[in-house]
């Protein structure tokens, strides 16, 4: 198997029909090593959403291949890339999308107990996660009880506690302040760096650039620029 | 089941149970409509079917009994002469047979029925005075006298004694036709009156020894009617099979819904009506239900799209919006059906008096069978409709509206407004 975690061919993604179609990627070539941290950026309608849901097998390119991890998305049934999606790569969203009903704890377990973990290990597993990311003492709580970094730290630990190849973060700095946005970044950096996950995030965030190791420029559904950052920031 | 899926489910359990509660009026709201429609259905149920039980009883007690056994002519055509032959031994033998209460046999005659100032027509009833009391509540409907204290003592109607203006003690002249076309005659007296309340009846019944009606319109040992009471309505039909059997081709055995078919007729009636009383509450409480479901599905749209982003299949979203279905429908059926067993059960302890709730039911009740205290009754139907209905209509309500979940693209999903 190559090294590579995400291999994207002449992706296209068309919206809509023939009269009023969007072409949200043109074409676009995007590969990720194992063990990169790419951050797409790019104005709003640059494509770098829509290249992230492809990627993470959200949605069908209309044209072009993706391949995740050697297994090529546009031959995968829904049922089938649901499965890729819950032991292969773990999200983080904007608005964090936990739970509500659940606690920390319950909702770092909840994608163990999609996988069929036995709840004995999922709860010892997620207890753990949360104590390395420094979560043990909210673990109860549910989110309406966190504040914003909390929960998108929470949401972190549900994406990493599956171990999965590839981590997606769609704008994970978007609601957070920027003291908050440095410690999550420092956690995904950790993530990256002692875990060996791969990272692709979609952002506005020149913070969250600045910390990825490699900025992929994207405009108009094309990729502009693709620069291997020599000295992210927290090299600074 | 391996522990995986055990382990699913409980957590499935989990995040239904407790999305239940993110809007708790809403749930109360709509489980309160499960439980209201549960007791009122169950509760009214109950009580039509233990007054349909009521009412059988007390019109068979009063005039036909459950089952009777005549001349295969005699129901259709009851003319004198159509008579089951050597009654008293066969009653005997009916007597014996499982299931059975009580047998009697019965001899009749329509007759004038005169005094020497006044003649009404009537029906002569030839009764067995002890085996009558087995099979009849006609026995102690006595208001005065004595019930057949001697051979030639009649037992008469209050409203017809009034009309004949005659009183314990007084004479009176029975004159019809004979089995054989002779005059039938008998020189009473009045030993008893009795008070049914039901017109009909207290209007132009008479009750006379067997032997001296037979004697006297040429019966011989011969009846129109064996009467056969039941251990209960329920045993009704068991008990009608076992005569035929045993009984010879010359016998026809008929039970009270052939006997007095207006009785069975109001009753089905009455349900057919009430049932479509409930279907409508039931239809309406099952559009509420739908309402909270679609609410559901609309409001968590965004989450059921980070399930699916995540890797949660729809089938199983659909299995937890179920789990919540089927919680929501066991909380309000519940309390509706303790609500309604509770007055149901206390019901059963003290009944309804009829008489008590509203002047002039008690006659009123009479005249159509219905008991003066009434019970409510107690059947699988009456329990469990209205809750069976429901749970259908709530799982049915959540399973049509999370439909929707297989249309939801997680990525469209997760843009949508919290």
């Amino acid at each position: 198997m190559s090294d590579l975690v995400v291999e994207c061919r002449r992706v296209t993604r068309v919206y809509g029909d023939d009269g009023v179609a969007v072409r949200a990627l043109q074409g676009v070539d995007f590969r990720v090593a194992k063990g990169e941290w790419a951050a797409l950026a790019g104005p709003s309608g640059s494509g770098k959403s829509t290249l992230l849901h492809l990627v993470g097998g959200l949605d069908r390119p209309t044209d072009g291949t993706v391949v995740v991890d050697g297994e090529q998305l546009n031959d995968l049934s829904e049922s089938q890339l649901s499965d890729l999606r819950l032991r292969k790569v773990g999200f983080v969203f904007q608005a964090y999308n936990l739970v509500p009903v659940l606690s920390a704890v319950e909702n770092v377990e909840f994608i163990m107990q999609l996988q069929g973990v036995e709840p004995a290990q999922r709860r010892e597993r997620a207890l753990s996660v949360l104590d390395q990311l420094g979560l043990s003492d909210i673990g109860e709580r549910r989110p309406g009880e966190l504040s914003g970094g909390q929960q998108q730290r929470v949401a972190v630990a549900r994406a990493i506690v599956t171990e999965p190849v590839l981590l997606l973060a769609d704008e994970p700095s978007a609601n957070l302040d920027s003291a908050t946005t440095l410690e999550l970044l420092a956690l995904l950096r950790a993530i990256n760096e002692e875990r060996g996950v791969t990272i692709v995030t979609a952002t506005h965030d020149p913070i969250v650039m600045g910390h990825a190791s490699r900025r992929v420029l994207l405009r108009d559904g094309r990729i502009e620029s693709d620069e291997v950052m020599s000295s992210p920031a927290w090299h600074a | 089941m391996t522990a995986s899926a055990n382990a699913t489910r409980g957590l499935f359990a989990v995040v239904a149970w407790r999305n239940l509660w993110r809007n708790p009026r809403r749930t109360w709201l709509t489980a309160g409509g499960i439980a209201f429609a549960t007791a009122l259905v169950v509760f009214s149920t109950s009580i039509q079917v233990g007054s349909y039980d009521g009412m059988i009883d007390t019109a068979t007690r009063l005039v036909s009994s459950h089952i009777q056994v005549q001349h295969p002519e005699f129901h259709d055509d009851p003319r004198m002469r159509y008579t089951v032959a050597d009654g008293v031994a066969l009653t005997e033998r009916v007597s014996r047979l499982p299931g059975v209460a009580g047998a009697a046999p019965r001899a009749e005659a329509f007759a004038l029925l005169s005094t020497e100032e006044r003649s009404f027509g009537g029906l002569v009833l030839g009764v067995d005075p002890e085996r009558e009391r087995q099979v009849s509540d006609l026995p102690k409907t006595l208001s005065r006298g004595e019930y057949l204290p001697g051979p030639d003592d009649a037992f008469i109607g209050a409203a017809l004694a009034r009309n004949l203006d005659i009183s314990l003690g007084d004479e009176l002249l029975v004159l019809g036709t004979g089995k054989e076309g002779s005059v039938g005659a008998l020189a009473l007296r009045v030993g008893g009156i009795f008070e049914t309340g039901h017109e009909d009846t207290d209007r132009s019944l008479i009750l006379v020894p067997l032997t001296t009606l037979q004697e006297g319109f040429d019966l011989g040992d011969e009846v129109h009617r064996i009467l056969v009471a039941a251990d209960s309505i329920s045993a009704i039909d068991d008990v009608a099979r076992s005569i035929e059997l045993t009984l010879d081709e010359g016998y026809r055995t008929l039970k009270w819904n052939e006997l007095m078919p207006e009785i069975e007729q109001g009753i089905q009636i009455d349900w057919v009506s009430a049932q479509l009383m409930y279907w409508l509450l039931l239809i309406l409480v099952a559009f509420a239900i739908v309402n909270t479901f679609m609410m559901t599905v609309f409001e968590r749209t965004r989450e059921f799209g980070m399930l699916l982003a995540i890797g949660m299949r729809p089938a199983s979203i659909m299995g937890m919006l179920q789990v919540e279905a089927v919680a929501m429908w066991a909380i309000g059926a519940s309390i509706g059906l303790a609500i309604a067993l509770s007055v149901i059960g206390w019901l059963s302890q003290t009944g309804i008096a009829f008489g008590e709730i509203a002047e002039g039911m008690d006659e009123i009740s009479a005249n159509y069978f219905i008991p003066e205290r009434m019970y409510p009754g107690f059947s699988l139907e009456s329990i469990a409709m209205s809750p069976a209905v429901l749970g259908l209509a709530t799982l049915g309500a959540a399973f049509g509206t999370s439909l929707r979940l297989r249309r939801i693209r997680p990525v469209d999903a997760l843009r949508t407004e919290d």
